[in-house]
């Protein structure tokens, strides 16, 4: 267990000192619970409805995992198509920044009406947001293989495609990863930015929800859902890069 | 064949707008190990680079078919891939079918198939370039180009390391690159040193006094540790100072 939780003895006084925080605002301020609910309120909200959030947070975090992963596939492809015919880079280049420079999830009740009401839109507003840091780093990461290995290359007299299977990916992975990473950040936020334009299901949906409602303890307690399931999503990166890199540095 | 040689000619090789080497012809005696002398920065490591046709530069070869195989001073070796896969690199990146046995004499040979499932970083520095030998001698090259191959090691293990390839490559042709007085005495067969700049290979045989006090800049002598090779290799010293 020790291995597998090394900051517990770090996050727990953490966790601890903001709570205690919390209720000390509440206990000077004289807050009333339907503006700033104290921490045991949401506790007790998430245990009265977590059928509901857990629901909508399963929702959304299948929307954030299948669109990374399809970002993803898609991103690694395009840097390879990207680096085996370099002189596309010029002309896809301000396609990619367009599609980066837009923010996708505006683009969602236009996905509504196009795909209907299912995870099908906001998969792919993640999609669009995770596709450019995916593709850009990977071909940073395939464009900086060292000089030594592409000599070594060359003198064995080995071909373009065995060099790119046994060296260059495994060289770029790195920068795969750190394009996955910053994508990761980016999908939570970028999913409940799209629940706010328009949807049906999801924990930005039930946010919004709760807040309209004025139950602001269920808002809390959604609200830590979103935060945990990024952790959850940044550790799950963590797991894949410590498996896909296993050599130290 | 004793007396064959490989030839290279080579236009005017510049680097970053100054020229490093003359246009020259260089002859490398087949089967012998030829050591390539000259100061910091005089273009030996251009040279090999030139004669792999890693940069532009080489005219003209003897003999255009020939296999040449290099080994720069840092091992290369893939940290994804195992000892044994690393050995074998040059037949995966070729596409080439290869034949796991020779792989693995290679490796008993330089004594690591206890550690052929490990990988490089496993491994410590000294073992990491017994692979990189390996791997070169794998490759069955006709020209083996060593650029300061063990100098990442320590003195001990740098030896032990020449004295691997010394039986290992027996009857070869190998081009080294040192900087180690020691190391140019035990090893060379044949010297060629560059000197100049653009540099001139000039061959061991015409070897002049102003030019062998060049070679010994290089790494002074230390006494006690030159008598024994003095001792040991009177030839090479009677060529030196002739």
């Amino acid at each position: 267990m020790r291995n597998f939780y090394p900051l517990w003895g770090q996050k727990i006084p953490i966790i601890a000192g903001i709570v205690a925080t919390w209720y000390l605002i509440i206990l000077v301020t004289k807050i009333p619970p339907y503006i700033l609910p104290t921490p045991l309120q949401v506790v007790k909200a998430f245990y009265s409805h977590y059928p509901l959030i857990l629901w909508h947070a399963a929702l959304t975090f299948s929307q954030i995992g299948f669109g990374l992963i399809i970002a993803s596939i898609l991103g690694i492809l395009m840097a390879l198509l990207l680096d085996r015919y370099q002189e596309m880079q010029e002309w896809l280049r301000p396609v990619l920044l367009i599609l980066q420079a837009m923010p996708s999830f505006i683009l969602m009740p236009l996905l509504l009406i196009w795909f209907g009401f299912g995870i099908g839109p906001k998969m792919i507003v993640v999609c669009l947001s995770a596709f450019f840091p995916v593709t850009i780093c990977f071909l940073d990461g395939l464009k900086r293989t060292p000089v030594e290995w592409q000599e070594l290359t060359t003198v064995m007299q080995g071909t373009p495609w065995q060099a790119l299977k046994m060296i260059r990916i495994p060289a770029a992975l790195p920068g795969l990863l750190s394009g996955l990473r910053l994508a990761a950040i980016h999908a939570p936020l970028t999913v409940l930015a799209a629940d706010w334009n328009g949807a049906s299901h999801g924990l930005g949906y039930l946010i919004m929800l709760c807040h309209g409602r004025l139950q602001i303890d269920l808002m809390f307690a959604c609200l830590f859902c979103t935060v945990f399931l990024t952790f959850i999503l940044t550790r799950l990166i963590q797991r894949l890069e410590a498996h896909l890199i296993f050599w130290p540095a | 064949m004793t007396s064959a040689v490989y030839s290279f000619s080579f236009n005017e090789i510049g680097y970053q707008g100054v020229p490093v080497l003359a246009a020259q012809a260089i002859s490398i005696p087949v089967a012998k190990w030829t050591c390539l002398v000259g100061p910091s920065g005089g273009g030996k490591t251009t040279l090999l680079k030139a004669i792999l046709r890693l940069i532009p530069g080489l005219q003209q070869t003897s003999f255009p078919q020939a296999k040449i195989s290099y080994m720069p001073h840092h091992d290369l070796l893939l940290p994804w891939k195992t000892v044994l896969e690393n050995v074998l690199l040059g037949f995966y990146l070729r596409g080439q079918d290869f034949c796991q046995q020779q792989a693995e004499d290679v490796l008993k040979a330089v004594g690591l198939m206890a550690e052929r499932h490990r990988y490089p970083y496993q491994l410590s520095t000294g073992m990491r370039q017994r692979v990189a030998l390996a791997r070169t001698l794998l490759e069955k090259a006709d020209l083996i180009l060593m650029d300061e191959p063990f100098s990442a090691v320590d003195v001990k293990t740098r030896q032990q390391l020449y004295e691997l390839a010394v039986t290992q490559l027996k009857g070869r042709t190998v081009v080294f690159v040192s900087h180690d007085w020691g190391d140019i005495v035990c090893l060379a067969e044949h010297l060629i040193a560059l000197k100049g700049q653009p540099a001139v290979c000039q061959s061991l045989h015409n070897l002049s006094y102003e030019f062998a006090q060049t070679l010994q800049q290089i790494k002074p002598p230390r006494l006690g540790y030159q008598k024994h090779l003095w001792d040991q290799t009177p030839g090479v010293w009677a060529t030196l100072y002739a």
